[in-house]
């Protein structure tokens, strides 16, 4: 470290950084005014701040918080309409939902993954899980009935499981993402009078 | 096995109230959870893979925490937690890596390789892991908020939760420390 203390780069640094860029230089050169060193590293760390851009940032599609604050309350996905949010996780979030065309009204939990955490390995994961979800039919494994991609506009994937009332769905499970003896792990300490492996 | 939400939200809220030796207890119970997820999701490195850490720390919190109990603070002291694992974890897993690829010999893991967020594709995850224990040396906090910001994509509000200041403090100690990293990992070694 050269003899100009961090405290005093930082200090001049942080009070240039609130201005408007144009005003920078002129203040920088105010507040080093007889302090060479300081002036050079001032100078240097605000042209790193200048050609840093957006290093670091993530990019705001892949901004979870902005993927996650997207409500789908009251859209139609396919033949579904998306009635309240039930809960929230890493991947995406189920609603409860029911078809709306045909006339037996069943209630369905529909989870919608964020195309903005889409990336090939998430996608190919999505359709393995489908293709594992699929042929399961266990009173105690919540039933796959029908998967898609939403519609133009919406970049979501999204699934329809059986809606099985009262489970406790912060017991939630990525399926692909946790090796199997986990996932089992955590259904089987799920309690009630009903144990049930709802793969969200 | 599963650590016990009350348990784990009793620790955060402990920390989060000042008992420092509360983070030392929460840490394996996160970091275990964390790391078999982690691997997973690392031990199917392909190109094109990524890790994504943020939705990560989220499944994990849910996994752990739940819903109940976890109030705000509770939530972001969480992440603070799991953004120091994600950071060791993706380290340990690049030392590895190259140590196995180069018989020994450290050598760069392009991040795009470790993680989604994409820094520039030339960034080496341990030359940056270098840096930012360089910065903590004389600057702890804004090394702070670069791992929380980085590794587990914590806001700044969140992250002025953690550490007990205000949101403009972090934006502003975000951008320092980001000029300051960008200027060490050009290759400048000043300051």
């Amino acid at each position: 470290m050269s003899a100009v203390s961090w405290q005093e780069v930082e200090r001049v640094l942080a009070e240039i950084l609130d201005l408007p860029e144009a005003e920078r230089i002129l203040r920088l050169e105010t507040l080093c005014a007889g302090h060479a060193d300081l002036e050079a590293q001032v100078k240097s760390l605000l042209a790193a701040h200048n050609s840093a851009g957006s290093f670091f940032e993530p990019p705001s599609h892949l901004s979870a918080s902005a993927a996650w604050n997207f409500s789908f309350a009251e859209k139609q996905l396919g033949s579904y309409r998306l009635l309240d949010l039930v809960e929230t996780g890493g991947m995406g979030a189920v609603y409860r939902a029911e078809r709306t065309d045909v006339r037996f009204q069943k209630q369905v939990a529909i989870k919608v993954v964020p195309a903005a955490l889409h990336s090939p390995e998430l996608l190919r994961r999505f359709t393995s899980e489908q293709q594992i979800l699929a042929p399961l039919d266990h009173p105690n494994i919540a039933q796959l009935l029908d998967a898609g991609v939403s519609p133009e506009g919406i970049p979501y994937f999204y699934f329809v499981m059986e809606y099985v009332e009262g489970i406790p769905v912060n017991k939630y499970e990525l399926l692909l993402s946790i090796p199997q003896e986990i996932g089992m792990r955590h259904c089987g300490t799920q309690t009630g009078s009903r144990t049930v492996c709802h793969l969200n | 096995m599963t650590p016990d939400q009350g348990q784990i939200t009793e620790l955060l809220n402990r920390w989060s109230h000042g008992d420092k030796r509360a983070l030392d207890e929460v840490m394996p119970l996160v970091y275990q959870d964390l790391r078999r997820l982690s691997q997973y999701y690392l031990q199917n490195e392909r190109p094109g893979h990524t890790l994504q850490s943020t939705a990560l720390v989220h499944e994990v919190y849910l996994r752990l925490c739940g819903q109940q109990g976890s109030e705000w603070t509770g939530r972001a002291h969480f992440f603070a937690v799991a953004a120091k694992m994600i950071r060791r974890i993706l380290v340990d897993h690049a030392r590895q890596k190259s140590a196995a690829k180069r018989g020994g010999k450290v050598h760069s893991q392009p991040f795009e390789e470790a993680l989604t967020i994409p820094v520039q594709p030339e960034v080496d995850l341990l030359t940056l892991n270098e840096a930012m224990d360089e910065l903590a040396a004389f600057d702890m906090r804004k090394s702070q908020v670069v791992e929380m910001r980085f590794f587990a994509g914590l806001s700044a509000k969140d992250i002025a939760v953690v550490l007990g200041t205000t949101e403009p403090t972090v934006r502003r100690d975000w951008n320092i420390a980001r000029a300051w990293l960008y200027r060490r990992l050009q290759g400048e070694v000043e300051l």
